[in-house]
């Protein structure tokens, strides 16, 4: 069930990254590029929760949450400064 | 510029493709003045703006397929001639313009960020669906 | 799943309680702006999002109570799921509600 979260939620992450940078790619506008990182980071974060539960020596629990506020400071830059 | 509908509406076509009030201004000049090309410099300089905003803008309104780039040195930006349509339409704008200016910049002001709208607009898979 | 008496000792407490803090007030930071673009194009998709961003708030600062953050709960992972697919719902919708 938790894997499955994860998995889902990674899966759902990356979508919106590959659609916003998409977007990007087309109209350039900031906030979408900022926005399409954060969602990397995000998919990336959930993937190491995943790694985290199926695998028990590493510990990526900093790491996944180091990922998170990356991707998070990211998105806040993008939101803030281009949103008008 | 894209067009599906038989008689285009002015305000409509404001209302989803223009951005700003310097978007709308540079468009009507770059028409009103066809086949004249301007500079980004003589832009700026005509509608009060500053280059990045004018370069922007022109990003844009080449982008809706109303603006062509003409090479040379340095590098004008000119009205893009195109259906018959299409010049009914930037007459039904200019005309709706010098009519009802403040109407207009309020409806242009109380849309969303265009941000905010292409971050919506980029969760449709495809490409040229109008809302 | 590691039963919670193996689990190692938290590696690195005071970072992981910063970032948790970070991400909790980054994520209901999002999630108000999400909802200010909301009512400014009233587009559905942007519920989504900011229903996302404010459970994944409150899902860290809820795990910040725990002992073993690393392990979370069902509820969470419930609520977590729902959020998620909230928003897989909204861009479907998107999609297809205009045929």
């Amino acid at each position: 069930m938790n894997a499955a979260l994860y998995v889902l939620t990674s899966i759902t992450m990356l979508l919106c990254a590959i659609l916003l940078l998409r977007g990007w790619s087309r109209v350039r506008r900031k906030m979408l590029l900022w926005s399409g990182l954060c969602f990397v980071l995000l998919s990336v974060a959930s993937l190491l929760k995943f790694i985290d539960l199926s695998i028990y020596k590493p510990d990526l629990y900093t790491w996944r949450l180091a990922a998170t506020a990356l991707g998070l400071a990211l998105l806040l830059y993008g939101l803030i400064w281009e949103s008008q | 510029m894209s067009e599906r509908t038989k008689s285009p509406d002015p305000y409509q076509f404001i209302h989803e493709n223009v951005d700003s009030v310097p978007h709308l201004e540079s468009l009507i000049l770059l028409w009103n003045s066809r086949p004249v090309g301007w500079t980004e410099e003589e832009l700026a300089s005509r509608l009060y703006i500053p280059r990045e905003q004018v370069r922007t803008v022109l990003r844009d309104l080449i982008r809706l397929q109303a603006v062509q780039e003409i090479a040379g040195l340095p590098t004008r930006y000119s009205y893009l001639p195109g259906t018959e349509e299409q010049d009914d339409l930037m007459r039904g704008i200019d005309d709706a313009y010098r009519r009802d200016l403040v109407r207009i910049s309020t409806m242009i002001h109380s849309k969303a960020s265009s941000s905010v709208r292409e971050f919506a607009k980029a969760f449709r898979f495809k490409k040229d669906r109008d809302q | 799943m590691i039963p919670v008496n193996q689990l190692g000792p938290i590696a690195h407490p005071t970072l992981d309680t910063f970032l948790l803090g970070f991400v909790c007030a980054s994520s209901l930071v999002a999630a108000i702006f999400f909802l200010r673009f909301w009512r400014a194009t009233r587009d559905r998709l942007f519920v989504a999002f900011t229903v996302f961003f404010a459970i994944e708030g409150a899902n860290e600062a809820y795990t910040s109570t725990l002992r073993h953050p690393n392990v979370g709960s069902l509820a969470v992972t419930l609520i977590r799921l729902l959020a998620v697919i909230g928003i897989l719902v909204a861009i479907l919708w998107k999609n297809l509600a205009k045929e």
